[in-house]
């Protein structure tokens, strides 16, 4: 059964509509990740879902139970009535409380006894890996520990399903990748429903069972991390995956697509008229200079920039610049004339937009 | 739905009892001030100015107040700006004594400077005399009052400067010095007008705060028939039969004068002037601190000749006072004994029930004062009810009115039943607890604005009620602050000496330290109110030290 299902979710701030028609189910013990710019709504969205906003139309419904619907009477259950647990970006842990005393908060407040609220914080603090840590402030603790602490508060009363707003945001590159393999561990380990909101692609696809894509309010696409990365919905999930060089074409015939100002492309397609053609900077490999034929087109570097394994250079194809990554070894230096070898399996096409 | 009822019956308790603290007293005053022999009219405003030569009154108001603005505005911020941007040694002594004058009992330097500087009697009259044979200095003048009332209003000037001065970002003024300014320019032209706001905030309130002034213009004009507002409104209130029409018109006319001056503050706090002065930065650099040089001396000699007049010389002036028998210019020490003390601590009747009602009054006032201010700032920042604003907009505008002023309307609407408090402690607690109100409504704003609202939404996600997340995460959090700000409002209850002597009626029953301490004053028994002051400085300091230890930039 699904754990959530959110159907026309809108909300307005002002004039702004944050959130539009916003539809979705995530699916028991996965994890779904909401990915768009900041603004585009995914907060919002995982606020209303929380009920600590209270969106303007729309349903919403955890397991069987109806939390929120416009329809009969707005919010039905109130947040702490939810049975949810929630990590916020600047974590929110109580200052005032040790480890110990945050992570017993949400049994406490179930009316738990004594001996059930030490085991289940001694459990919960053993799964994030904290166990010795329970007496101290949270103060005394650093970045990746608080980062524990959070988590532990909110599994320790087993909530039906976890919200995560930024959660690895506020930590640096290394201890991300590291609560990050933490977190999905953790998610197998008590097969919690989560949502977690990111702004970052990467984490996205590697941290979700399935990625949702937003943007200025609405879903763009929805889908696995493999789907949402080889096959885009739309020029605006490809560009924000891993900015793309965005080119406009034209169909000649079934098996040809000539690109404007550059030259042509033999691939099997089924579009026909103009299209909007993305090339990845990893889609094109530089060869020794060859004239000019479908899938080869002759180039001039213009820059070259050393970035440790790979190279990021800018060649001149024709009356465009693209942006391409290459390995390191064997880089033109800029001025060079080079051929780019394409591969077409690996360009996305889209309909041109009028 | 009756998920927000809760909030609703926080909200209309809050709105009920900040409509009883302070629009209640604000209506009856107005409505007093116009009701005349036939019906309701301006005739009060005529007769005051014809027939009360209130112009004289008017003006020596004006001058009063303005002198003392312009003697505390100036030795204060030069003070703050010595503390806050020079490299003058000894800071912390400097603001512990400025905060000293703060909170000691107003009346207390204008009694020092009646033994030290009365015409006739006083003892650097006498002493001068004996040198040269004039006798310079006269305290029951305009000058005495303004100078006297300087050296007290000048530590809240400096406490309202220095804080901003203090969070001033450095580089400002680093960046107008690499451009080539001297310091002085730097300092004229960059770090003064920075602090616009609170240089135009503490000018108007000081104004406003001289115009309620009332132990000093009391001890020091009445004598000398010098009447400004406060005193005038007390010969109004005193006469008989009270002439309560008068008092109000009077009070409404310097209410409306402040609300004008409360324009200014408006002005430059407003969001679109905000901006050219917003250096109120969180994690701002350490201020550079300007090197004084040779200045140094001059700038020392000036800082502790002003602690020793406003702090020093007094407390040291009271002591004597208070350990003295003798007629009270004698300065021999062979008439030394504790006999004063003894007296009012053992002797006096009414000593157990002045010390019981001023603490009683305090200690209710201050949970009163915590409860609705907690209230309306909650409500404020945490929720999003209709009028939650204009609740705080009502909760504090009385920072505006003029203590007396304020106190007769709370006279006006409290004194005829089925309400008749006049004469009641509970009367002189309304009228205190209004005039807290703001400072702990901005205090607690203050706080929950630096509380991040996830740590509540936290709680609530982990299942927590309203209730219990405020009782649980919000109120642990405050305690600091509540801390802080109930210190401040018990102070200011514990010496507040207008409220109960307008609002007691003369009652032995209402006697507070303050009032025993005034009317001992009054009879002439300079020796037992002198000791009586120690004691309450004694009390003031119990309490308030501590806290100073804990948080030294407590206002």
């Amino acid at each position: 059964m699904a754990a959530v299902v959110v159907e026309h979710l809108t909300k307005s701030f002002g004039a702004v509509r944050a959130v539009d028609d916003v539809s979705f189910v995530v699916a028991e013990g996965s994890i779904l990740c909401l990915l768009g710019p900041s603004g585009c709504g995914k907060t919002t969205v995982l606020r209303s879902i929380a009920g600590l906003e209270t969106p303007d139309g729309g349903r919403i419904r955890l397991g069987d139970r109806a939390v929120f619907d416009a329809a009969s009477g707005g919010v039905l259950v109130p947040a702490e009535a939810r049975n949810l647990g929630m990590v916020f970006q600047a974590y929110a842990i109580w200052p005032h409380m040790t480890v110990f005393d945050n992570v017993a908060f949400g049994l406490r407040v179930r009316g738990k006894t004594r001996t059930e609220i030490e085991r289940a914080v001694a459990e919960a603090l053993g799964l994030v890996r904290l166990s010795d840590l329970a007496a101290r402030y949270p103060s005394q603790l650093s970045g990746g520990q608080q980062q524990r602490v959070v988590l532990a508060r909110c599994l320790a009363y087993r909530p039906s399903l976890l919200l995560l707003d930024e959660p690895l945001a506020n930590l640096d590159a290394r201890l991300r990748d590291e609560m990050r393999a933490e977190l999905r561990r953790i998610q197998r380990a008590t097969s919690t429903t989560m949502i977690a909101v990111t702004h970052d692609q990467e984490e996205a696809l590697a941290l979700g069972d399935r990625v949702m894509v937003m943007d200025r309010g609405r879903v763009v696409q929805d889908g696995t991390p493999e789907e949402i990365w080889r096959r885009p919905a739309h020029p605006f999930v490809a560009d924000f995956l891993g900015t793309v060089n965005r080119l406009r074409g034209r169909a000649i015939d079934a098996a040809t697509i000539e690109i404007a100002g550059i030259g042509r492309v033999a691939l099997d397609h089924g579009h026909a008229g103009a299209v909007e053609v993305c090339l990845r900077p990893s889609g094109a490999m530089l060869v020794a200079p060859e004239p000019a034929s479908p899938n080869r087109w002759p180039a001039v570097v213009e820059t070259s920039t050393f970035v440790g394994e790979q190279r990021e250079i800018v060649v001149r194809c024709g009356t465009a610049s693209l942006a391409l990554r290459v390995p390191a070894e064997g880089a033109a230096a800029a001025g060079a004339a080079v051929t780019l070898a394409i591969d077409p399996a690996r360009l996305i096409l889209f309909r041109a937009e009028a | 739905m009756n998920r927000g009822l809760g909030l609703w019956l926080v909200w209309a308790a809050v709105g009920f009892a900040v409509l009883v603290l302070t629009a209640w007293p604000l209506g009856w005053l107005a409505y007093g001030s116009l009701r005349t022999a036939d019906g309701l009219g301006f005739g009060r405003y005529l007769e005051l100015f014809q027939r009360f030569s209130f112009a004289g009154v008017l003006i020596n108001s004006w001058v009063f107040a303005l002198g003392t603005t312009v003697f505390a505005m100036a030795v204060g911020t030069v003070l703050a700006v010595l503390v806050a941007r020079t490299d003058i040694p000894g800071k912390p002594a400097i603001r512990l004594v400025t905060v000293l004058a703060f909170v000691s009992p107003p009346w207390l330097t204008a009694m020092a400077y009646v033994f030290l500087a009365s015409p006739n009697a006083g003892i650097l009259n006498v002493v001068i005399h004996g040198l040269v044979g004039v006798k310079p200095f006269d305290v029951h003048s305009m000058t005495g009052m303004i100078v006297v009332s300087g050296l007290f209003l000048y530590s809240f000037v400096f406490l309202t400067v220095e804080s901003a001065l203090a969070s001033v970002d450095g580089s400002y003024e680093e960046a107008a010095r690499i451009a080539g300014a001297r310091m002085a320019t730097v300092l004229m032209r960059v770090t003064l007008p920075l602090v616009t706001p609170a240089l135009v905030t503490a000018g108007v309130f000081s104004l406003i705060i001289a115009w309620g002034l009332f132990a000093t213009p009391a001890i020091l004009g009445m004598p000398a028939r010098i009447y400004v507002f406060a005193t005038q409104l007390y010969l109004f209130l005193n006469a008989f039969p009270p002439r309560l029409e008068l008092a109000a018109a009077m009070g409404m006319i310097f209410c409306l004068t402040a609300a004008l001056l409360g324009l200014a503050i408006y002005l430059v706090r407003r969001p679109g002037a905000a901006g050219r002065y917003a250096v109120i930065v969180g994690k701002g650099r350490r201020p550079a601190l300007m090197s004084l040089g040779l200045w140094r001396w001059p700038a020392l000699l000036l800082t502790w000749g002003v602690s020793t007049l406003a702090v020093f010389l007094p407390f040291a002036v009271i002591g004597f006072m208070s350990v003295n028998t003798a007629w009270f210019g004698d300065l021999s020490l062979a008439n030394l004994s504790f006999e004063n003390y003894v007296y009012v601590l053992t002797q006096y009747p009414n000593t157990a029930r002045v010390i019981g009602n001023t603490l009683a009054i305090a200690a209710v006032e201050t949970a009163m004062v915590l409860a609705v201010a907690l209230g309306v700032a909650y409500l404020a920042a945490r929720s999003d009810l209709p009028g939650r604003e204009a609740l705080k907009g009502l909760a504090t505008y009385t920072v505006l009115v003029p203590s007396v002023a304020f106190v007769t309307g709370v006279l006006w609407s409290w004194i005829r039943p089925p309400f008749a408090l006049y004469g009641t402690l509970a009367i002189i607690i309304l009228a205190q607890a209004a005039r807290s109100l703001p400072i702990a409504v901005r205090n607690l704003a203050d706080g929950f604005r630096q509380l991040d609202p996830a740590l509540e939404e936290a709680a609530r996600i982990a299942g927590a009620g309203r209730l219990r997340v405020f009782g649980r995460v919000v109120l642990p959090l405050l305690r600091l602050v509540a801390l802080s700000t109930g210190t401040i409002v018990f102070l200011s209850a514990l010496r507040d000496l207008n409220t109960p002597l307008f609002l007691g009626a003369g009652s032995a029953d209402t006697l507070t330290l303050a009032v025993t301490i005034f009317l001992f004053w009054g009879e002439g028994r300079q020796g037992e109110s002198a000791a009586f002051t120690f004691v309450l400085l004694a009390l003031t300091l119990a309490v308030f030290l501590p806290l100073y230890r804990r948080e030294p930039k407590v206002q």
